[in-house]
């Protein structure tokens, strides 16, 4: 259903995409309005289709977490595009879409003869938005890559985690929501060229480059830059801080769990007045708060250690300090400030059942986010094929014994 | 060919601080928008930090590094927005922008009489971006909470740890890079709306929903599980081997991910282990599982006796996925990087040269301008005020005397 309120209402996507990344980028375009189809491999569709967790634990490809999860409100056709004999199909529906998403490994495209230069020959306004771990063209372009290669070579892992223990992952799938979420931020600005010249683009993203735009660059390559030597991971503070930087910044344990603390350069004196404790403001103290960080550690433990993690967030929001509870999965699904905003919404799907899914950060207040489900493989052929492509029903069946749709 | 940057002809009123807004709006400035950075005439917010530690060097203010890494590509003016002739100046900006964003906790816009009511009052089509760390209602919408809080609180850092550890984060400002990049994307998105009907709107991103969007599936799988998700470590659910393994060297690792029958085999012949290659039941990863420390040992027997480089192209060559757990040396000097000139390395006038993330995304036909070093406080004022707002010298001479937009920042004392 259309809804006219949506930023992207009318433009069309394709995707041809496997997985996260392209399964986020157009979940987000999704999201703001656009009519998604996912073209997916006949019989076994996207292989997000094949990761788990599945409901009950039994593998099903209309069951799978993430699939559900990144897929609501997408259309769903088969076709197996890399077969000669889907050619012209997949070619007349790049002529009435706006947008492909595809993440083949660079090169793939051309060699099925379905490059940018076919693709724009048929639709010069078409934008191909291409997602691989490391990009088009360079070196490494025909690495293999996979979410944890791409979350190593950006250089995020060296600084995550313990500083006596090995580089850290951080949890799910980092590097490719990245590469997503960049694929669809680079879409935005290639329709708004083509608002300017009337004109498509095809878009390289690399989702190690993805990650790494998510640096902290002064830390990581300014201090390098500076003292000759790499900086460090530092557990959950932050790192590379010189010994005047603000502290603190890290997870803490306190009666009934863990929080996260953090100084508010707007309320210096807050944390001292919070805890009671005047050391914790003391001037010595915060001149060189980095320096003090065990020390100021120290203190806080001391005071969390007589309140739960609601306590903490209660009493020092209060008095304007921002620290925050560290909630389980459990919990961030069902406390009082996404129940109000009504972020995780019911869907029911025709085999996963009723579940309470995330919406998305893209809710307006002019439009309902729309709370639909995840396609069931291939739920749209008919739709597509026969109604929109006008393609005789013949033709369909033989190409589905065939394999191609 | 002459090619144009996406955003042409786009004009921004940036009221962001910190790191959340700049990112958005630095990611915007570098596709080509005109970004007015409004700030604070007592200096920046986040230079508040290292200004604590100023040694008395002059121009300070000027080498805030954050600053300066997150606020590239873009104008600075200063206005006093408490002041009555302050705010009437920003709204002139407005009168002539798109957008206005900001980053301020839910009260501020409206206690300063700039909420998006009033503004669309000076401009009826404008875009209003505001970006709260949990929302512009709720309970919960009045805390305070910067990027890493986030973590905590959307489910993210639960999930993030070594095995049987403590919950963990991500390095630095994930949440705030990764809201910053969706607001440039919603934000774009309300543009495209408005080239379409001609309407701007207040767009509402909350950093929490940000973070939680990334993790989503966790949400799902708590439902069908009904326990919570333990955290990992490097491990994966499925594949193994799936981790990072020392190499030669002091605090020198590759990552691994074997995720087929065929890069299982050419692992095991890559390392030499024929044990293993020729142990059928191994094929399943199952099995593997069961006897994991004595493959693992394996791994790392070979992979130490190696630089992490070496491994990782003699891995390739073979089509396993391996990548080197890069440091910032690493990225610096990497063929790759260098080749594709992913980095953006700026000067700037006081702070000098600088190297900081360049854009995720490459265009075949659209150009980006990077290479911009950040403003210096209250760099453009004299510039805007003359030639975007048209004012006279006089005029401009009481705005900067006044203190309403001063040119360097000022200490001011309130009644």
């Amino acid at each position: 259903m259309a809804n006219s309120d949506l930023a992207l209402t009318g433009i069309k996507v394709l995707d041809i995409s496997r997985g996260f990344s392209g399964g986020y980028c157009t979940k987000i375009l999704r999201d703001l309005g656009a009519e998604v189809i996912k073209v997916e491999i006949p019989n076994s569709g996207d292989t997000c289709r094949t990761f788990g967790p599945f409901l009950n634990d039994i593998p099903d490809i209309e069951t799978s977490a993430p699939y559900l999860y990144l897929n609501a409100g997408k259309k769903s056709i088969t076709l197996d595009v890399t077969n000669p004999q889907a050619r012209d199909t997949f070619l007349a529906l790049c002529k009435g879409s706006d947008i492909i998403v595809e993440n083949f490994k660079p090169g793939f495209m051309s060699q099925i003869n379905l490059g940018y230069d076919v693709i724009s020959a048929i639709n010069s306004k078409i934008i191909l938005c291409s997602l691989t771990y490391f990009g088009q063209f360079g070196p490494y372009s025909q690495f293999e890559g996979s979410d944890i290669v791409s979350y190593a070579m950006s250089g995020y892992m060296h600084l995550t985690g313990d500083e006596d223990k090995e580089p850290l992952k951080a949890g799910g799938r980092q590097a490719e929501y990245q590469c997503g979420l960049a694929g669809a931020m680079s879409v935005l600005a290639a329709i708004l060229t083509r608002a300017l010249t009337g004109l498509g683009d095809h878009i390289d993203v690399s989702a190690t480059e993805a990650l790494t735009s998510t640096f902290d660059g002064v830390a990581y390559f300014q201090t390098y830059d500076q003292t000759g030597s790499n900086p460090m991971r530092a557990g959950t503070r932050l790192i590379a801080r010189e010994p005047t930087g603000a502290y603190p910044s890290t997870l803490l344990p306190c009666k009934d769990g863990w929080v996260h603390v953090h100084y508010s350069p707007s309320n210096p004196e807050g944390i001292g007045f919070l805890t009671g404790n005047d050391r914790l403001a003391d001037d010595d103290v915060m001149a060189r708060m980095r320096e003090h960080a065990d020390e100021i550690d120290e203190l806080l433990i001391e005071w969390l250690r007589g309140h739960t993690r609601e306590e903490v967030q209660t009493l020092a929001q209060e008095v304007r300090v921002p620290f925050t509870m560290v909630q389980s999965v459990e919990e961030t699904l069902s406390d009082e400030q996404n129940q109000h905003r009504n972020f995780f919404v019911p869907i029911e799907h025709e085999i996963a059942g009723q579940m309470t899914y995330p919406t998305s950060p893209f809710r307006l207040k002019t439009a309902e986010w729309q709370a639909l489900p995840a396609p069931i493989l291939g739920q749209n052929n008919h739709e597509i094929y026969v109604e929109q492509l006008q393609l005789d029903p013949e033709e369909i069946s033989r190409m589905k014994k065939g394999g191609i749709v | 060919m002459s090619t144009s940057t996406p955003l042409t002809n786009i004009r921004i009123a940036d009221l962001t601080n910190v790191i959340a807004g700049p990112v958005a709006t630095r990611v915007l400035g570098h596709l080509g928008a005109e970004i007015i950075k409004v700030e604070l005439p007592w200096g920046r917010a986040i230079g508040n930090i290292a200004m604590h530690g100023d040694n008395g060097d002059s121009r300070a203010y000027n080498k805030v590094k954050t600053f300066n890494e997150v606020n590239r590509a873009k104008k600075s003016i200063a206005i006093d927005l408490t002041h009555e002739t302050g705010k009437n100046l920003f709204k002139e900006i407005v009168s002539v922008s798109d957008i206005v964003i900001q980053n301020y906790s839910p009260r501020v816009m409206g206690n300063l009489g700039l909420a998006y009511e009033n503004l669309r009052k000076v401009k009826p089509d404008i875009i209003m971006v505001s970006m709260p760390a949990l929302g512009l209602e709720g309970p919960w919408s009045n805390y305070i909470s910067f990027g890493p809080g986030t973590d905590a609180l959307g489910g993210l850092s639960s999930v993030t740890g070594y095995k049987n550890g403590r919950p963990h984060k991500p390095g630095n400002f994930y949440a705030d890079h990764n809201s910053g990049f969706h607001v440039a994307t919603g934000i774009m998105a309300s543009l495209f709306r408005k080239y379409q009907t001609g309407e701007g709107q207040h767009l509402e991103i909350v950093l929490r929903e940000a973070t939680m969007s990334v993790i989503g599936e966790y949400f799902i799988e708590y439902q069908f599980r009904g326990k919570e998700p333990e955290r990992l470590g490097n491990d994966h659910p499925v594949f193994f081997p799936h981790g990072i393994f020392a190499c030669k060297g002091s605090d020198s690792w590759i990552a691994i991910s074997i995720e087929s029958e065929k890069e299982w085999h050419s692992l095991c012949e890559l390392i030499g282990a024929t044990d293993l290659k020729n142990d059928s039941s191994l094929v399943k990863v199952d099995s593997r599982r069961l006897i994991s420390q004595k493959i693992e040992a394996q791994i790392t027997k070979w992979t130490m006796q190696r630089d992490n480089k070496q491994v990782m192209h003699l891995m390739q060559n073979q089509g396993i996925r391996a990548g080197i757990v890069a440091k910032a040396s690493d990225l610096l000097s990497d063929e790759h990087v260098a080749e594709r000139e992913y980095l953006d390395t700026v000067e700037h006038p006081d702070a000098g040269t600088y190297t900081s993330p360049g854009l995720p995304f490459k265009f075949s036909r659209a150009s980006t301008n990077l290479g911009v070093t950040a403003p210096m406080f209250s760099e453009h004022s004299l510039h805007l005020l003359s030639e975007l707002l048209a004012k006279d010298t006089e005029t401009i001479k009481s705005l900067v005397d006044l203190g309403t937009t001063p040119l360097e920042p000022i200490d001011r004392v309130y009644t």
